[in-house]
């Protein structure tokens, strides 16, 4: 079945056009948080993913590299449908979040972004305060109980790794912070509706090293409690902070598997030619 | 892409070749010393030692150097974490020459000529398998680093024979307990370095493929010889 993306509604076939298949990539034991399973997408005429499968471990940082325009960051766009607005979009085959798909006519979208956040390339704090930025998810969500959006804020900014720069500022506005607070700030927010999973798209590009450090740090601690999706251009990065790696060129996932892995010993040439800077 | 890094990569590998040939030399000539009592022969392998010594220092730098700066990935990490290795087996070799050479100051009189006869024996094959690893590094072969570890067993049973040899000239009384000491330590340190060797093609094919096999005889089975070989 397809729809027009007019309609607000990506559309999509009822059944992948191939047979879902195992994963391609070396086997993570751990559950399962998501499982992509023989996607297909297109803007318009473009074919930009092509019969892509990859499974994401629960409570894991999988990142996603390749060169640009290899799919990397529309493949995490549509694990939270962020490309359901996008015109002339379409995607075929399935991916199930617990098991679920979150492509299902039934699936209801709201419920999927509360439980699939994300942290864009550039910092994008509301021009409101500190405070407001964080409560803004759990206000929407029908908190007005102030106590409660108190501790939401706390809570969140602890986990951002924040609060104790800004526990004296609440109410100060965020665009006075610096670039890497304000991405802590808008990880914060992502954390405050209590996600499942944090899509993190080059959440480092605009930062300085220490900034980057930070958030690098952050992925580790966030880890025991969501799972963490991230796309970078950094090879250093993903080697860092991720437990698994997948390698995209021209729309395809090449190779996937656990990170010492594929930066030690990848299976595949491109795989090998890429990491080590002999193209893309 | 990447033309400095390869270059750097390759200087770093004909810099280890270099080092296998300055030891290939020194295991030669410490025998020499030790065989016919060349006491000036045996200082010349000592005091080139030191130059090794050096040499292991500035290639040890210059694979921190080009880590640190080019944050190598896949084959290049694993090139350059098994040249460190292998920098340190070739150091090594350097000074377990220089033991055989220093035999040549402690022995009484020239090794009898049977005894020598075998200990040339197993240096060439020492030395054989020295010059295997290096070209197995240099040509990134597998297949040529396993036949190093297969050959590392008719090294261990040449030793064997060696100090069993050495043995019954003593029980003969053809040789004083002294002299048979330095026999055996010359025996002794020439099948070191043969260890040594070993250690190198196991970096070669963790070099090439990725596999550590240094605790994994099964992995170290070399393929059958190509015919002519």
């Amino acid at each position: 079945m397809e729809a027009s993306s007019e309609s607000g509604v990506l559309p999509r076939a009822g059944a992948p056009e191939r047979p879902a298949s195992p994963p391609a990539g070396r086997a993570d034991q751990t559950a399962l948080k998501f499982d992509v399973r023989g996607v297909d997408f297109y803007y318009g005429s473009s074919h930009a993913l092509k019969s892509v499968s990859l499974r994401v471990p629960a409570q894991r940082c999988t990142a996603l590299i390749g060169p640009s325009g290899c799919g990397k960051s529309t493949l995490l766009r549509l694990l939270n449908r962020m490309n359901d607005l996008v015109p002339g979009a379409r995607v075929t085959g399935e991916i199930l979040l617990d098991g679920e798909d979150i492509y299902a006519t039934d699936a209801e979208i709201e419920v999927l972004r509360r439980r699939v956040g994300m942290v864009f390339q550039k910092p994008n704090p509301f021009p409101k305060s500190i405070f407001e930025n964080v409560a803004y998810g759990p206000r929407i969500q029908g908190e007005k109980d102030r106590a409660r959006l108190a501790e939401i804020v706390e809570t969140s900014l602890r986990r951002a790794a924040l609060w104790n720069e800004v526990h004296d500022r609440l109410e100060s506005s965020a665009m006075g912070l610096s670039g890497g607070q304000q991405q802590r700030l808008c990880i914060a927010r992502a954390l405050a509706t209590s996600p499942e999973v944090l899509l993190m798209d080059e959440p480092c590009s605009a930062l300085d090293p220490v900034s980057t450090a930070k958030i690098e740090d952050l992925i580790h601690e966030l880890k025991s409690i969501v799972t963490i999706a991230i796309v970078t251009h950094n090879m250093q990065q993903a080697a860092r902070v991720s437990d698994r790696t997948a390698f995209m060129l021209l729309g395809r996932l090449v190779e996937d598997g656990p990170t010492d892995e594929i930066f030690t010993r990848p299976a595949c040439k491109e795989t090998e030619d890429y990491i080590t800077g002999r193209f893309g | 892409m990447r033309e400095h890094f390869d270059e750097r990569l390759s200087e770093i590998a004909v810099r280890l070749a270099d080092e296998a040939g300055v030891i290939d030399v020194a295991v030669h000539d410490s025998v020499e010393a030790f065989l016919t009592l060349d006491s000036r022969r045996a200082g010349s392998v000592i005091d080139g030692d030191l130059a090794l010594d050096r040499r292991e220092v500035e290639l040890e730098r210059l694979c921190l150097d080009t880590m640190a700066r080019q944050q190598p990935m896949a084959k290049d990490l694993r090139f350059l974490a098994g040249a460190l290795k292998i920098n340190s087996d070739l150091e090594r070799m350097g000074d377990l020459a220089c033991n055989v050479a220093k035999q040549a100051w402690r022995v009484s009189a020239p090794p009898v000529d049977e005894f020598a006869d075998r200990l040339r024996a197993l240096a060439e094959a020492v030395r054989e398998m020295v010059r295997h690893a290096t070209d197995a590094l240099v040509r990134r072969d597998a297949d040529l680093a396993r036949r190093v570890w297969a050959t590392d067993a008719h090294t261990d049973r040449d030793y064997s024979n060696l100090i069993e040899f050495s043995m019954e000239l003593l029980k003969r009384g053809r040789v004083s307990p002294e002299d048979a000491a330095c026999y055996i330590a010359a025996g002794r340190n020439l099948e070191r370095i043969g260890d040594h060797a070993q250690n190198i093609a196991e970096d070669v094919v963790f070099i090439v493929e990725g596999a550590i096999v240094r605790h994994n005889a099964e992995a170290r089975i070399a393929p059958p010889l190509p015919e002519g070989v």
